[in-house]
């Protein structure tokens, strides 16, 4: 299945082959001739937009958390490299390429092992020289082990959905532990809406708080996609600390929520699913943004969110009536519950039902004004509430908090403070301005001073293996 | 690699003997039954397809078989089932692309759905008539009114967008090296998805980012004609997942190439698709410029003193014009999506004789002054000219229609632009 010559051939069979060079596929199997034939053709034709392509074709272009030394690996491994031999010299200055030259020209990330194998044939083939097509570099990307299943070794389930199961696994490549999300396709309409906005929208995004798309495995029965991995969620984390986390702690968890929503919001791009269980949190404290399977790009209609599938908590009033006019705002309410949740160890409206989501709202904020929302809310017998001061509800939180909070929490989904304005709310002044001025691919905890605290509840048992929670997380990444 | 595993057990042919073949069915072009048909033959379509609401169910069928003026009446009710049973043969047996056995075992199903029950078993017959349709449908006339919530952020998208446009970009004269397929068979496979478009009720967004996945398709695949028409159907289906709140499905989609392709097939492409794209499905189009520069928060297409309805109207032309330049690929791949857009309010502009064309508000919001935008504006004027002799109507039919403010009846302006 991975052979490239019978992959030439079962292409044929569609009526459909890549254009220009169909020797590009056997080139790496065949004999050499053949290989000079499809540089020269390659180089010229394809020099200016190969090079844009190369640049676009992000499905392998891996953001492996450096953290994890590898210049050591990679010495070892270009040693390996000079032992090999080619057999065929097809280009006079036939240099020897390393496991970094490869993986640099790739733009892969350093800490890759390379398969020896696959060294050998960049040694022997002009991939590395010549200008890097699309087809060229999906192919390298493919030797090298990206979109195969034999890549990446489970180690656990971590949680199971009605299409999709989430493993905890390895990769070979990197030795780093992945999450494997894999969805299958056996329910007879392709790749699901989700999944395929889940893998369009992430590809765009590139951010420390947003949790990073490694690499996608598409066979015919299933779609596997492949995330790093983090330790656990906010709804896990919360419950190893027996819902008591440091103040210190609610502050950046909340601002990296912010950072990685602020991003999202400037792509167009509407997460609409945020709930503690779709934000990832690993041991360093850094926190993501995870499963973007309801996330839409613009401005179209609202989906109706079924109340099987998402949990009404996280939930603005205007649409539990049944608005679609929503934008940006409409993830800041739930924004504004995760925040109480974390500092007041509860969540803020859990609702089971629409009418009681809605009751709970009003019943802790007084009833919407009359007008509100189009005349909307008319339709519901809401019963007259006033208005409970959030601080008595929310003893832990001082006074910048709780106006940061009521910005969070307006009725009126335009009056909403928005992921970018929040971020500058005097309540994260004490992180300092330095947070402030970070790329976009850098975490906070990069700045000195910035470290998560101990939490008052946290059971020594808790972090990184949680075994009995472990089977209930990550429901959220199974839609 | 799984990519090129879906391609297995299609066909033990090699390519020689199915371009053969191939030939051979043009030869036997009567008895096509499909687009397919039409690809090759290139008819024009007859104007006034217009449907009536209760004809919608069959339209799909019924306007591929106008065309191929087959007997393939099989949809009217009188016809008896034994004779609509040898057609089909008959039409599956010209049909080489795919195995013999593969079409006999669909035979029997087939004529079921076809005499029997269509409106019933129709899947378009249930999303017709449904409720959950409507809303849709009315926000949709709303959609560009949305982007005003992004206020805050819009300068950073607007610069966002204009980079995202340059990431995945058809090749400009990509047509040059398919071997098979040609400019004239893409215009027609377009104008047949802006009919799907229009039959289905898709957004129209989701039109724009099927021939934008058709047209990175085909710059890094070689397709044979035989099967363009599934990869525009496969295009279709995967922009419509992406988009829409309801999209059809692939039983619907595999339905409106009149089962040209299986729905197996239709699924193995859009496995193919998105592995040739690598998953890029989100690149801004034409329109999503078009709805910030009309809409956006500085209102900068309009005048204040505009009506609600002249808004419209320049909206709703240039959108006109955008679709028309959606059908004809050459030349108009070479210009990014926000100069197109930035170019089709100008011209209509221009033809309701707004001035100036070029406002300082549109230059402010849209970065682009008017010389720059003169050469697409001169090809989309072009365009606008030979509208009416097009051999491809469905944008000109969908545009005279009220909902669009019949702008597609507008006749060009005499004088060029400046």
């Amino acid at each position: 299945m991975t052979d490239p010559a019978c992959m030439h051939v079962k292409s044929e069979a569609m009526d459909i082959k890549v254009l220009h060079k169909s020797s590009t596929f056997s080139s790496f199997t065949s004999g050499s001739h053949k290989i000079g034939n499809w540089f020269a053709t390659l180089s010229e034709r394809r020099r200016k937009s190969s090079m844009k392509a190369s640049k676009s074709l992000t499905l392998g272009v891996v953001h492996e958390n450096p953290r994890f030394g590898s210049d050591g690996e990679s010495e070892e491994a270009s040693g390996a490299s000079d032992e090999v031999t080619s057999p065929v010299k097809l280009r006079p200055k036939n240099r020897r390429l390393s496991e970094q030259d490869i993986n640099k020209r790739l733009s892969l990330p350093a800490d890759l092992h390379l398969p020896e194998s696959f060294i050998a044939k960049q040694n022997v083939s002009p991939t590395i020289d010549g200008p890097l097509s699309r087809a060229t570099r999906r192919q390298s990307l493919s030797e090298i082990g990206f979109g195969r299943m034999e890549t990446y070794t489970k180690l656990g389930k971590l949680g199971q959905g009605t299409y999709a199961t989430v493993f905890k696994g390895k990769s070979r490549l990197t030795d780093n532990l992945v999450a494997l999300k894999e969805i299958r396709l056996e329910h007879e309409e392709g790749a699901p809406c989700t999944a395929i906005r889940e893998v369009s929208l992430l590809k765009e995004l590139r951010h420390a708080n947003i949790v990073t798309l490694h690499d996608i495995v598409h066979t015919e029965k299933s779609l596997t996609l492949v995330f790093e991995y983090l330790e656990k969620d906010l709804k896990q984390y919360m419950d190893d600390c027996g819902n008591i986390l440091s103040l210190n702690n609610v502050k950046l968890f909340l601002f990296q929520l912010l950072r990685g929503l602020a991003y999202c919001h400037r792509r167009r791009i509407l997460h609409r699913d945020l709930k503690p269980q779709n934000l990832l949190i690993n041991e360093r404290g850094e926190l993501k943004l995870a499963d973007f399977g309801l996330a839409r790009a613009k401005s179209v209609p609202t989906k109706t969110y079924s109340n099987e599938v998402v949990t009404l908590w996280y939930r603005p009033p205007d649409v539990l009536l049944g608005s679609t006019e929503y934008s940006t705002q409409i993830d800041m309410w739930g924004v504004g519950c995760i925040f109480y949740e974390m500092a007041c160890g509860r969540p803020l409206f859990p609702g089971s039902t629409v009418e009681e989501e809605l009751r709970l709202i009003f019943r802790a904020l007084g009833s919407p004004p009359a007008d509100a929302w189009g005349g909307m809310a008319a339709s519901y017998d809401i019963p007259h509430y006033q208005p409970a001061p959030l601080l008595s509800w929310a003893p832990r939180l001082d006074a910048d908090a709780v106006d940061l909070l009521t910005k969070f929490l307006c009725y009126e989904a335009k009056k909403r403070v928005s992921a970018a304005d929040a971020m500058k709310h005097t309540y994260f002044r004490s992180l300092g301005p330095a947070v402030h001025k970070l790329p976009d691919v850098v975490s906070i905890f990069t700045v000195p001073g910035i470290q998560l605290n101990k939490d008052p509840g946290y059971r020594a048992s808790g972090f990184p293996k949680s075994g009995v929670s472990g089977r209930s997380r990550r429901q959220s990444m199974l839609l | 690699m799984a990519t090129f595993r879906i391609l297995e057990d299609q066909e033990n042919t090699n390519a020689h003997l199915r371009r053969q073949q191939k030939e051979a069915q043009v030869n036997v072009q009567q008895q096509k039954r499909s687009v397919l048909g039409i690809l090759s033959n290139n008819v024009s379509r007859p104007a006034g397809l217009k449907q009536t609401k209760s004809d919608l169910n069959l339209c799909a069928k019924n306007k591929n078989e106008v065309e191929v003026k087959s007997s393939f009446s099989i949809f009217v009710d009188e016809e008896s089932p034994k004779q609509e049973k040898k057609e089909v043969k008959k039409a599956d047996a010209s049909n080489t692309v795919f195995s013999l056995p593969e079409a006999i075992d669909r035979l029997p199903l087939q004529v079921e759905l076809l005499c029997n029950d269509t409106p019933l078993h129709s899947p378009m017959a249930v999303d017709k008539s449904s409720d959950l349709k409507k809303p849709i449908k009315d926000s949709e006339n709303k959609t560009w009114n949305k982007f005003m919530g992004f206020s805050e952020y819009f300068e950073d998208i607007y610069k966002y967008l204009r980079h995202a446009e340059k990431r995945s970009r058809a090749k400009a004269n990509y047509m040059r090296q398919q071997p098979d397929v040609t400019a004239s068979m893409r215009s027609i496979l377009v104008d047949w998805l802006v009919e799907v478009g229009e039959e289905y009720k898709l957004q129209t967004e989701t039109l724009y980012l099927a021939v934008s996945y058709i047209d990175r398709f085909l710059s890094y695949m070689s397709v044979l004609r035989a099967k363009l028409q599934l990869v525009g159907t496969a295009a279709m289906f995967i922009a419509a997942k992406y988009e829409e709140v309801f999209p059809p499905d692939v039983n619907e989609f595999a339905y409106i190439t009149d089962d040209t392709y299986t729905k197996k097939t239709v699924l193995r492409m859009e496995q193919m698709i998105l592995k040739v794209l690598s998953f890029d499905l989100s690149a801004p189009t034409v329109l999503s410029f078009l709805n910030i520069y009309s809409e956006g928060p500085l209102k900068s297409g309009f005048e204040e003193t505009m009506s609600d309805h002249d808004k419209e109207t320049i909206m709703y032309l240039a959108m006109f014009f955008s679709e028309l330049s959606l059908v004809d690929g050459d030349p108009y791949l070479q210009f990014l999506p926000s100069v197109r857009a930035a170019a089709a309010i100008a011209l209509a502009r221009h033809t309701l004789e707004w001035r100036p064309v070029w406002t300082p508000a549109l230059v402010k919001a849209s970065g682009y002054q008017l010389s720059e935008l003169l050469s697409c504006i001169k090809c989309l004027q072009a365009t606008f000219e030979g509208a009416v002799n097009h051999p491809q109507q469905a944008v000109r039919e969908k545009y005279k229609s009220n909902r669009w403010h019949n702008v597609s009846l507008h006749t060009p302006h005499s004088e060029p632009i400046c």
